[in-house]
């Protein structure tokens, strides 16, 4: 019997233990490792950030869906990883402390015969002063990165509507809260629904709605842009991202490093290496991303962190990570099967691998900051690889150490965005925007990189009705409902 | 080399110009030629993909010289004004009210990859706001509102500049759509009638909306195959006309469950 341990219980490691105990079945044991009770799909989590939606709506347990599925589930996040087993043991282990199940403060170690790593990022708060610090988010802006942070962006939302109402103006700062920021798509999106509830609310014109962002154009969204077809030809999101906030009221600012946050204010640096600052009454801003801080240990109990993590903490995997300068970067730079090159035992799925480099161009200003978006790793493509993943463990385990790995590199890979404004069936709009490649190939498709016959996004209610249909399919997939193996990523 | 300028209708235009990656000899006679263009038009500005080269970058005279802006970003922008507004793209003589930022902060590189930045207003932030614009795709239709772009394009064709094929104004596939909504909505009036009828009226009534209900599944059917074929003729008209068809049967989908919903226990005698 083989035991496959997977770390996190988000999109990626939900989707590759879910479909690693359905091809393993009870011949082998799959261990989901997640400090979480609840599943969230996050994209919701907006609405919720809006009180369009309850926290309940976007999240359900994990515990009954994963004895549904057989497979062992500990509340617990991962310390410390022992790919090679220590002094007493030659079989690799990981260390976990217990966050629930009546075991809160616990440490076990937890041997495997292959790991997933699906962590997802450690959220770095810490990373701008007054963002927050090493316990989360600060004290003084909001966050829509968990359900929980949304109902209380949410509740802060109508606080400010309340004073609206009374006739007092609010100014909503949203956006990137450090220049190295990803997930501009879902600031874009929370900015946008935001000031659809005030329209709803009848106080738009009482509030003043500020983007800030480290993209380097509006339409990044850390990808270098989305392209729609029009007539043959591609048309860049700059453009309809432009007409966007011009139509909506909305000021925009970008090329920006939010580098402090105070009581209403936030002080930043530019592209060009100017200063400046906003002030606000009510501000969202995503913080950067980081890997979670796991520790690696050799048998000699040596630390091997490096070997095993890059510096910004995410694991290294099957990609080539000596590109160099933007100018040598190539779709091939990117992992295809997330496979450890030291341990071949070990993978990793969605946010927790580490990436050759970022796919928006890279950009500094005069004084050295980096102020540029780093490569976004969203629900589907996360999905597509966990599953991926879990394909390569299964093959390994049925049919040895020579068995295929299957691939999934987001240089072949396409991903739709759809960014939606309002709940509604019939008031909401949104864009909805498919990429292919989601990591530009220059080689294959000279220019900007991406296939235009497989590129295209829509403005609309239609767009918006997908996102209602991906809410409730995903939730349905995730509970494993009947049929679920059949809903693709 | 002097080069041949891009001249409405023609789409090249639209094409999303690529990052400069590399700084090299190709780059500077692409820099080369764009002058030499520039200088024989007696143009003030000049984008790569105006000579239909899809490349980041610009060229534009300036008080204080040539100044070449490779990979240019708009990061600030203050106050927008109206005024009108002409290009090297359109025919000349032809102008409109474009609105743009009166003041914007660009970052850009120079020949040598080298960053700079910009604090430009008025005329000169207009025409390098216009510049910008073709190297993301856009030209000076994409800045008007849809009626004044409509009225514009009529203005050109009158000139004799046509666009590429013309999108219809009413798709066929709308004539099977509204089929089915005209058929549900008389259904849907019998519901009306049927707590002031008595039998046999009310099971002739419960007859005619069974046949009723049954083309409408068709003509959704014929619908949704037209509307791939007219998707695939007009691709040109909207960039994704799949999200709307789909969307258009879902909301008849919708409408036919409630209805049939409603024969079945409410006309049903």
């Amino acid at each position: 019997m083989a035991r496959v341990v997977v770390l996190g219980g988000g999109v990626a490691g939900h989707t590759a233990a879910t479909f690693a105990a359905d091809w393993l079945g009870k011949e082998h044991e799959v261990v989901v490792v997640t400090p979480n009770a609840k599943w969230n799909w996050i994209p919701s989590n907006i609405w919720v950030g809006v009180g369009e939606m309850t926290k309940e709506e976007v999240t359900f347990d994990l515990d009954p869906v994963y004895q549904k599925a057989g497979i062992t589930y500990k509340q617990a996040k991962a310390l410390t990883l022992n790919p090679e087993g220590n002094a007493s043991s030659d079989k690799p282990f990981v260390t976990i402390e217990y966050t629930g199940q009546g075991k809160v403060g616990k440490t076990e170690e937890v041997s495997y015969d292959y790991l997933i790593n699906a962590t997802g990022p450690k959220l770095n708060f810490a990373a701008t002063p007054g963002l927050g610090d090493a316990n989360g988010l600060g004290e003084f802006t909001v966050s829509v990165c968990t359900a929980d942070h949304a109902v209380h962006a949410s509740h802060e939302l109508h606080k400010c509507i309340d004073k609206m109402k009374k006739g007092e103006r609010q100014k909503f700062l949203i956006g990137t809260g450090h220049g190295m920021c990803t997930c501009q798509g879902a600031a874009f999106e929370y900015i946008f629904n935001i000031e659809h509830e005030l329209r709803k609310a009848g106080v738009r014109d009482m509030a003043d709605l500020q983007w800030i962002s480290n993209e380097s154009f509006l339409g990044d969204f850390g990808i270098g842009g989305l392209h729609m077809k029009r007539g043959g030809y591609a048309a860049s999101s700059r453009l309809f991202a432009e007409s966007l906030y011009s139509e909506r009221g909305v000021k925009w600012l970008i090329g920006a490093h939010v580098n402090k946050v105070e009581k209403g204010k936030v002080s930043y640096e530019l592209l060009d290496g100017s200063m400046g600052e906003q002030e606000f009454d009510f501000a969202m801003l995503i913080p950067p991303f980081a890997g979670v801080g796991l520790k690696a240990f050799d048998k000699a109990g040596e630390d091997i962190t490096a070997t095993v993590f890059a510096p910004n903490g995410f694991m290294k995997v099957d990609a080539n990570y000596a590109a160099g300068a933007y100018e040598n970067w190539k779709a091939s730079d990117w992992p295809k099967t997330y496979q450890n090159p030291t341990y071949k035992n070990l993978f990793a799925a969605g946010i927790a691998f580490a990436p050759p480099h970022p796919i928006s161009k890279p950009m500094s200003s005069p004084n050295g900051t980096q102020i540029f978006p780093t490569p976004p790793r969203t629900g589907m493509p996360s999905g597509i690889i966990g599953k991926a993943v879990a394909h390569s463990v299964c093959d390994l385990i049925k049919k040895g150490s020579g068995a295929h790995l299957h691939h999934a590199s987001m240089a072949e890979m396409g991903a739709a965005c759809v960014a939606s404004a309002g709940k509604g069936l019939f008031d909401g709009s949104a864009a909805a925007l498919t990429v292919y490649p989601v990591v530009p190939d220059f080689e294959k498709y000279p220019g900007i990189g991406r296939d235009l016959d497989y590129t295209f996004g829509e403005i609309g209610l239609a767009g918006h009705w997908i996102k209602h249909i991906l809410h409730h399919m995903f939730i349905y997939k995730a509970k494993l409902n009947p049929g679920w193996t059949l809903i693709p990523e | 080399m002097i080069k041949e300028l891009i001249i409405y209708p023609d789409e090249r235009i639209k094409h999303v110009s690529a990052d400069v990656r590399k700084f090299d000899d190709e780059l500077f006679t692409l820099l080369e030629n764009m002058q030499q263009t520039m200088d024989y038009h007696g143009l003030e500005a000049l984008s790569a993909i105006q000579i239909a080269v899809p490349a980041c970058a610009i060229i534009l005279k300036s008080p204080d010289g040539l100044l070449e802006l490779i990979n240019p970003r708009i990061i600030v922008t203050e106050g927008t004004t109206l005024e009108e507004e002409s290009s090297a793209y359109f025919p000349v003589g032809f102008s409109t009210s474009i609105k743009r930022y009166d003041t914007i902060k660009v970052v850009y590189e120079n020949r040598h990859g080298e960053l700079g930045h910009l604090n430009v207003s008025g005329n000169f932030s207009r025409r390098v706001q216009q510049q910008i614009d073709f190297l993301f795709g856009g030209s000076l239709l994409d800045k008007m509102d849809k009626d004044a772009r409509v009225d514009v394009l009529k203005q050109l064709e009158k000139e004799g500049f046509m666009a590429g094929e013309s999108c219809p104004t009413v798709f066929v596939r709308d004539y099977f759509k509204r089929g089915a909504k005209i058929l549900l909505g008389l259904i849907a009036l019998t519901f009306l009638i049927i707590p002031f009828v008595a039998s046999p009226v009310d099971e002739l009534l419960f007859t005619i909306d069974k046949f009723t209900l049954i083309p409408v599944p068709l003509l959704m059917g014929i619908y949704y195959f037209y509307a791939l074929y007219e998707a695939r003729r007009y691709k040109q008209c909207t960039s994704c006309q799949m999200g709307n068809i789909i969307g258009t049967l879902a909301i008849l989908g919708l409408e036919f469950i409630i209805v049939t919903i409603g024969v079945f226990f409410w006309v049903n005698p």
